[in-house]
């Protein structure tokens, strides 16, 4: 059997991996995806975890839910960087600064 | 003689006369007030001697009620309403109300009264009344209530001319210093009540008679120390000479019969319940009081004042006598002491009348403006010098008799002090002659002066009665032997035989004694020892002096330390309490108002001034990402290091 | 009669009534207020005269059983039910025995005499009168209830009239004496309220089988109505800071009542807020309120916690004779005649204290009768004071000197007040005092005394004072020439109105009588004085000999 450390460094590699897409990358389409990136490491973590929970399975299902939250949340965020794109005519989130007022 | 059948309703007769005659007046008459109280008096009296002819050895005590109780069962203690009528109380009954009714008449036309009297009898009738209450009454409480009653009416009549200062000032002095001497009255009724288990006073002379227990003693000391106070005694006599701002009638009243006598006749009446202690005090309370009340008196201004310091040393020698185991002798003094004192007070107030003050200086010439009155004070002036012939040879020879028979016995017993008062008493024979002739030597000083005022029958009859009354008959049918005087109970106790040297002796101490008073009113050298002497007279020995600086003074001055302890400490802690709570107040105000709206303000400003550090910022989504991303990571370090690390 | 069984609900809510009639009538009959407070008080004593009647002392003694008080009303007020310590149960539960209805009769006579009092009171009739209204409601309720609950909440209700008559009704200080007397009294109810509680705790009454929680008092007396193991079960020995409970729960009580009688040291708010108080409070205060706590002593202290009244025998007694020096004392300095009286209340209240402390017959009887004619006398001598100041706006003695001159009537009423004040025999106050000491010695008599002989003897001291402060206001204020301090006054003082007549002279006569005939009173509480007092000694030393 694999032992768990691969699994839980394996996706710590993956959130790892999606927060420098996310802190790191100019296109806002690129750090969406950083994002989703860092939801799919912790859906493994939840995978992992819920193993042990053989009664219930709290841990796969929670891993369902957060997918299924993470669909809805890209659907909005998708939504918000259109009109983000209205407004500014760009994607390039260091020409977007209108947080500092 | 045969003894009459007693009912209960003897006693209305006895204690109703007075009041119904003074009702009857009030509602029919109020202009001869006096006059239906005196005959109301009279009746009273007439009835009482009545009583003494045919009731005198048959006692009798009866019950009229009761009038409260306290518990049940064994346990119970009565308070009756009992009357006894037996030799003493009756002759002492008969005595005061003699006395009352011819003070009641003398009063009808006493000029110092003016308009209305009925206050005025109202009072006198309480006061008789009251007296009335302590000689008959069988029950020590019901004795206490009556006793202090004396006190209260003494209070009003005393202070009767409300309007002068003095007046009010020496009623309420009679009045403090009488209870003063109730404490320990009352002290003796709690014994009483508790140990005796009955106020009944024959119960207890009973119980007292078949042994004398500790508490006895005690019950004992405290009736002395009541009759202390009444009768006026060394320490508590300093009242009775300002008690002279009364009326003159309440004065003759007061020093004849009715307040001061109340305490030797208590003596009497309780004289078996008295133990050895007691006896022995009293002997020495009554020698010191009748030497200091002969020397107070020597040398007044006033003829009342020599009166009334007159009255205490007489007192002294009752007290003496009743404490060397001689009641009866002390209460043939009392008798014979009544018309004498009486007469001399009546007489002094019709004197003073015709001298316009009651000045011993402006008295002369007295037998020319009022003869008969004059003769009648003389004859009580003698007897009150105990010079033979007059009644009051025949009781002073008695007391001194049976002093001197006391100390003989008691020097026997190694007791040496007795001799004491054996001195004193004698030294208060000699005083006593001393001041009577200074006293007489002013009055019959020759002035040029005819009467000026007329004076009444009513006032004119009772005081030459009472002059008659100071004559031995009075008080026996052999002027110099008192062992056969009328009302002495030969079977009662051991009569005790008079020395063959004490006739010669008191005799020419009177002599000697009245000639250095009469030489006293014309002896004007006034050098230095002999001023001190007089100002030490005239001033009661300083006692005014010395009780407002020991006891008086003392007093006050705790009780403003005691106002001080009030204001300053407890309302001092009260306050302190509640200005404490003010100042946690005030303390938890500043708390709120910089702490807790410190804090909001702080974290409002902290808000707001981190927009400077957002000005730091980019403004780019990504750095505060980086920021939030590091303070999660600083949280988590700390987080770690503060639960889960070390 | 059916409705003889609720005079004592009557008595309580015919004042409340008559406080609410107050409220509702419109401002346009603001002088029939005082009518309808004289209305609801002459009900008071109608009801009372027929409570008088009817009440039989052969009927039961009270104290001990239920069934032995009088007019007792008992009705379920509400249960709790409270889970595992079981349910609550308080209820509205009435009676009168021979320890409360003296006090009951002094009440409604003072109370009556307060409203004739308040006749010239001008401010704020609408306030005044509901709020005496309410206070004699609340007065008769507590010395009729026999539920601590109830109790309790007429107690807590004297406080709030009698702070708003004082504090708006007041002097110029009155805002102070009436927050004085509103604390020291809240410490007292606190108190109470702690034992009270603790009590709740331990007491249960048996209904069959089930147990309720009890706040009835007559059940509070009897030792097996503990619950074994409770905080203040008889049996048990549970301590706080090495004192049985019990004894802390006691003294706590007893503190509680001190501070109402007023003891010595407690005292000192009773002479500020009766110096500020309208004459008509003054004489409830001293006349009915005080009493509260005399009775709280007795009925909720000393019946409740019999072992705590033995082992502090001594200690209340010694504190009731410092209250009769001390009172004394101070009022032989005041310069005030209120302050003079309110002293003199604390030094006679110290009576009361002394005859409770000797558990016996004779000292609880001089108790009870120290309690009643303390009430008329300082009353009486309160409205004197009154008098005097309704005529002159001032009370300092030094300012009048004799007045027995311009008011002859009101001198002879003040004498009698004076004399009763001081303890003359034939007046109530002698009576009351006698039994005291007699009390106060069978104490301090035997093998095993309560406490020293020297108590008593130390007491009579007290006397003199009294009669030196009395003397000497006569002498001051009524004797000696006439002068006043300011020459206006001279027209204003005219001797008593018809209407100061008949309320002096029948408190007078009143006072008189009880002091001529005290087996009037006497008979309606000795039965209960006996059983009292041998059941405070049977029960009491049972559980300190334990």
């Amino acid at each position: 059997m694999i032992p768990i450390s691969h699994f839980l460094l394996f996706s710590a590699v993956l959130f790892g991996l999606g927060l420098i897409i996310v802190f790191t990358r100019k296109h806002i389409l690129m750090v969406l995806m950083g994002i989703e990136l860092m939801l799919n490491a912790v859906n493994i973590n939840l995978a992992v975890f819920g193993h042990w929970d053989t009664k219930f399975q709290q841990g796969q299902i929670f891993a369902l839910f957060v997918i299924l939250v993470a669909a809805a949340e890209a659907g909005v965020a998708l939504a918000i960087i259109i009109k983000l794109f209205k407004n500014f005519k760009t994607v390039d989130l260091s020409r977007i600064s209108g947080l500092k007022d | 003689m045969e003894a009459l059948p007693f009912h209960n309703w003897y006693w209305d007769l006895i204690f109703l006369g007075p009041v119904l005659g003074l009702i009857l007046g009030l509602v029919l008459f109020k202009k001869k007030v006096g006059v239906f109280t005196t005959l109301g008096m009279a009746f009273s009296t007439f009835f009482l001697v009545f009583l003494c002819l045919w009731n005198l050895d048959t006692p009798v005590t009866s019950k009229i009620f009761n009038w409260w109780h306290i518990g049940s069962g064994q346990n119970i203690l009565q308070v009756d309403i009992l009357f006894t009528s037996n030799r003493l109380t009756l002759l002492m009954g008969s005595l005061v109300g003699f006395i009352a009714t011819l003070v009641f008449w003398y009063s009808t036309h006493y000029e110092a009264l003016k308009g209305d009297k009925s206050r005025y009898y109202a009072g006198l009738v309480l006061f008789t009344f009251a007296m009335m209450g302590i000689v008959f009454s069988g029950n020590l409480l019901l004795t206490f209530v009556f006793w202090e009653l004396v006190g209260f009416s003494s209070w009003f009549l005393i202070g009767y001319w409300h309007h002068k200062p003095e007046a009010a000032r020496a009623a309420r002095k009679a009045f403090l210093v009488n209870r003063i001497g109730d404490i320990g009255f009352i002290i003796a009724l709690m014994l009483v009540g508790v140990y005796g288990g009955t106020f009944d006073i024959e119960v207890l002379l009973r119980e007292a008679h078949s042994g004398h227990q500790a508490w006895m003693t005690w019950a004992g000391a405290g009736l002395l120390l009541a009759v202390i106070g009444k009768s006026a005694q060394f320490p508590l006599l300093t009242w009775l000479p300002d008690a002279m701002e009364g009326p003159t009638p309440v004065s003759a009243l007061l020093h004849a019969a009715t307040m001061v006598a109340a305490g030797v006749f208590l003596l009497v009446r309780m004289f078996d319940f008295l133990a050895e202690p007691v006896l022995t005090t009293a002997a020495f309370v009554g020698g010191i009081t009748a030497f200091m009340g002969a020397f107070a008196a020597w040398r007044q201004e006033d003829i009342k004042k020599v009166l009334a310091f007159s009255t205490i040393s007489q007192l002294g020698f009752m007290i003496a006598s009743i404490g060397a185991g001689y009641p009866q002798f002390a209460f043939l003094h009392l008798f014979t002491h009544a018309f004498f004192k009486a007469g001399l007070f009546l007489g002094a107030g019709v004197m003073a009348h015709h001298a316009n003050s009651y000045s011993l200086e402006a008295m002369g010439g007295m037998l020319k403006k009022a003869p008969w009155v004059t003769y009648a004070f003389i004859a009580a002036a003698l007897a009150l010098a105990g010079v033979p012939l007059f009644s009051g040879f025949i009781s002073k020879e008695a007391i001194l008799a049976g002093i001197n028979n006391w100390t003989a016995i008691s020097v026997r017993e190694g007791f040496h002090s007795s001799i004491l008062v054996s001195i004193l008493l004698w030294s208060g024979v000699f005083l006593t002659a001393v001041y009577v002739a200074r006293m007489l030597g002013y009055l019959l000083k020759p002035k040029n002066e005819t009467a000026a005022v007329s004076t009444p029958n009513s006032q004119l009859i009772p005081v030459v009665l009472l002059g008659i009354g100071s004559i031995w008959l009075v008080a026996g049918l052999l002027p110099w032997d008192f062992s056969q005087a009328w009302i002495i109970d030969q079977s009662a106790e051991s009569i005790p035989e008079a020395p063959i040297w004490m006739m010669p002796l008191t005799i020419s101490l009177i002599i000697f004694g009245g000639y250095l008073g009469y030489r006293d009113v014309h002896y004007t050298k006034q050098k230095a020892f002999n001023r001190a002497v007089t100002n030490l007279s005239r001033l009661n020995w300083q006692l005014d002096a010395i009780y407002n600086a020991m006891i008086v003074a003392p007093t006050l001055w705790v009780a403003g330390m005691v106002r001080i302890i009030d204001k300053k400490v407890l309302d001092g802690l009260y306050n302190g309490a509640v200005a404490g709570f003010v100042v946690v107040g005030h303390f938890l105000n500043l708390v709120d108002r910089y702490l807790v709206d410190g804090t909001v303000h702080l974290s409002v400003y902290v808000v707001r001034r981190s927009g400077v550090l957002a000005k730091a910022g980019s403004g780019s989504i990504q750095a505060y990402l980086i920021w939030a991303a590091l303070f999660l990571l600083v949280l988590i370090i700390t987080v770690f290091f503060m639960f889960i690390g070390f | 009669m059916t409705m003889d069984q609720y005079l004592l609900s009557f008595l309580i809510f015919t004042p409340i009534a008559g406080a609410l009639l107050v409220l509702i009538l419109p401002a346009k009959f603001e002088s029939q207020y005082k009518l309808v407070g004289l209305g609801a008080l002459l009900i008071m004593a109608l009801i009372l005269i027929r409570i008088y009647t009817l009440y039989d002392p052969q009927h039961g003694a009270g104290v001990y059983e239920l069934e032995a008080f009088h007019f007792v009303e008992h009705a379920p007020w509400f249960t709790l039910d409270l889970g595992a310590i079981g349910s609550l149960r308080a209820s509205y539960l009435l009676g009168v025995d021979g320890f409360s209805l003296p006090l009951v009769m002094l009440s409604v006579v003072v109370l009556l005499a307060g409203v004739v009092a308040s006749w010239g009171i001008k401010k704020n009739l609408k306030g005044y009168f509901s709020l005496y209204l309410l206070l004699s409601g609340s007065v008769m309720g507590c010395f009729v209830a026999l539920d601590f609950l109830l109790f309790y909440l007429f107690f807590e209700f004297l406080l709030l009239p009698m702070f708003f008559l004082i504090g708006l009704w007041g002097g110029l200080r009155r805002e102070y004496a009436a927050i004085k007397f509103f604390l020291y009294t809240l410490l007292g109810s606190v108190l109470i309220l702690i034992v009270m509680v603790m009590l709740y705790l331990s007491v249960q009454e048996g209904d069959g089988e089930a147990f309720f929680k009890t706040f009835n008092m007559v059940s509070m007396t009897q030792a097996e109505n503990f619950i074994p193991g409770s905080a203040l079960d008889p049996g048990g020995d549970q301590m706080l800071w090495g004192w049985p409970l019990r004894w802390v729960a006691f003294l706590l009580l007893f503190i509680g009542f001190a501070i109402k009688v007023p003891v010595v040291p407690l005292h000192t708010w009773l002479p500020d807020a009766h110096v500020e108080a309208p004459t008509a409070i003054s004489v409830v205060l001293a006349g009915v309120l005080l009493k509260v706590g005399g009775y709280g002593i007795l009925r909720a202290g000393f019946l409740i916690f019999p072992d705590g009244a033995i082992e502090f025998a001594g200690f209340i007694a010694v504190l009731g004779l410092i209250s009769i020096i001390y009172g004394g004392l101070n009022a032989l300095v005041s310069k005030d005649l209120k302050r003079l009286v309110a002293y003199s209340s604390v030094a006679h209240m110290g009576f009361v204290v002394l005859g409770l402390a000797s558990l016996t017959n004779e000292g609880f009887s001089g108790a009870i009768y120290q309690m009643v004619s303390h009430g008329l006398i300082s009353s009486l001598l309160f409205l004197v004071a009154g008098v005097l100041y309704d005529r002159t706006g001032d009370r300092m003695i030094e300012k009048y000197s004799g007045l027995a001159q311009k008011m002859p009537r009101f001198t002879a009423i003040s004498v009698l007040g004076l004399f009763a004040a001081l303890g003359l025999p034939g007046l109530p106050g002698f009576i009351a005092e006698i039994m005291v000491f007699l009390g106060a010695m069978t104490a301090a008599k035997g093998p095993d005394p309560l406490f020293s002989i020297a108590i008593p003897i130390l007491a009579t001291l007290g006397l003199i004072i009294g009669a030196g402060y009395c003397l000497w206001v006569l002498q001051r204020m009524y004797f000696g020439k006439f002068y006043v301090h300011n020459p206006a006054w001279e027209k204003s003082l005219i001797d008593l109105t018809k209407r100061e007549s008949i309320l002096l002279y029948s408190l007078g006569l009143l006072i008189l009588s009880l002091g001529l005939f005290p087996s009037f009173l006497i008979n309606i509480y000795e039965g209960t004085v006996e059983a009292a007092v041998s059941g405070i000694l049977e029960t009491g030393n049972a559980i300190l000999n334990r």
